[in-house]
């Protein structure tokens, strides 16, 4: 049938309305094609084949699927990445990403339900180098939350993921969305090839860098609820650590050398106890300009986040 | 953190089959529940106190660390 030749008797879509608890119903009584719209969810569902002996089944036409154009605008975009012109696009393309909210690193219709054993978390950068982080032993699977809008995987003291290491070069960027589940618990969202090597740690009430230590009564033991972090270098070894945006709480400068290697663990025996959101890295020092629109993404995202200073 | 102990590596060995066995590892995305490991003299592992692999409820020689 030619475009230009479709009358209006041809788009006869039919429609049937209910709430989610009928939707049952409309599955043992359809025809393949038809749509069904639960006004309580909101959710349209289409059936895949005529009901028969069997029940129909049916397909949710999620209305925050990973093309929505309102989804895909909310994301951090960039590059070679998953999304390239968002409201949140930034100039550089990163290394690693980690998104709870994408667990796979691809496609957010594939997430697992809440409270789901976590046996890779995918890297979305979209990068030749796939930093997927995976863990095989399943006493030592983090697991997937849901809460409200928010997506985050859980470490209970004893998880962590592995992914291929990868040298930190002397300029890089680091951003960390993520929290203890007690203020007495470790912050280790991220752990070195070696002992005694972080980027980032608080271990009881004092958080540690590359190279340096900050006791602080303001941030120091309070990381039990979500927080932004961010830890970077610039080519000149100037190490900082930001908490809620740029808020620096650590600065040193050290040329010593990093190595990430997996997701909740150090080298030895110290664990993140807690969950992480997100974590991001970049091969480089990045613009004010695209750390703020980062920063300016995470709060639109997440909205329990304390309010975030821009960094000048 | 929850840990089985056991006196050999071979008992920790068999809990941690009986284990899989309860919760059908392997599984996609999990080839084993745990390896044990020597600590003081003991082989042990660590048991999930929550989540889908929660099994300190069934495991044998719990001890709480």
């Amino acid at each position: 049938m030619a475009y230009n030749k479709l009358h209006k008797k041809d788009f006869t879509i039919a429609v049937k309305t209910g709430t989610e608890s009928n939707k049952a119903k409309f599955a043992k009584e359809c025809v393949k094609g038809e749509m069904y719209f639960a006004t309580d969810s909101k959710k349209v569902y289409v059936a895949n084949s005529d009901a028969g002996t069997l029940d129909a089944s049916l397909t949710e036409l999620s209305s925050a699927g990973q093309f929505d154009p309102s989804y895909e605008l909310s994301q951090l975009g960039y590059s070679g990445g998953l999304f390239t012109s968002t409201n949140y696009t930034i100039s550089t393309q990163p290394i690693m990403h980690f998104d709870a909210a994408i667990l796979d690193g691809s496609d957010q219709a594939n997430n697992p339900l809440n409270g789901v054993a976590v046996s890779t978390w995918g890297d979305r950068s979209g990068q030749g180098v796939n930093y997927d982080a995976t863990q095989a032993t399943g006493s030592a699977q983090p697991t997937f939350n849901v809460s409200g809008d928010d997506k985050y995987v859980s470490f209970d003291g004893g998880d962590f993921l592995d992914f291929t290491d990868y040298a930190l070069p002397t300029a890089f960027n680091m951003v960390i969305v993520g929290n203890t589940n007690a203020d007495a618990n470790n912050f280790l969202p991220i752990g070195m090839n070696a002992d005694s090597q972080y980027v980032i740690l608080e271990l009881g009430g004092t958080t540690y860098g590359i190279s340096g230590n900050v006791v602080d009564n303001t941030y120091g033991p309070n990381y039990n609820s979500i927080q932004n972090f961010w830890a970077t270098r610039d080519g000149s070894n100037n190490f900082n650590i930001y908490v809620q945006g740029g808020n620096s709480i650590l600065s040193r400068s050290t040329a010593t050398a990093r190595t990430v290697s997996r997701l909740g663990k150090a080298n030895n025996n110290f664990y993140h106890t807690g969950d992480i959101y997100e974590l991001i890295i970049w091969n480089t020092d990045l613009s004010t300009a695209d750390k703020n629109t980062i920063n300016s993404y995470l709060a639109n995202k997440y909205s329990s986040l304390p309010t975030l200073t821009a960094f000048a | 953190m929850k840990y089985s102990v056991h006196s050999t590596e071979e008992e920790a060995q068999a809990e941690i089959d009986r284990i899989e066995a309860y919760l059908g590892i392997p599984a996609v995305g999990t080839i084993q529940y745990a390896d044990p490991e020597e600590v003081e003299g003991q082989w042990r592992f660590r048991v999930k106190e929550s989540g889908p692999w929660k099994c300190d409820h069934v495991a044998t020689n719990v001890v709480e660390e």
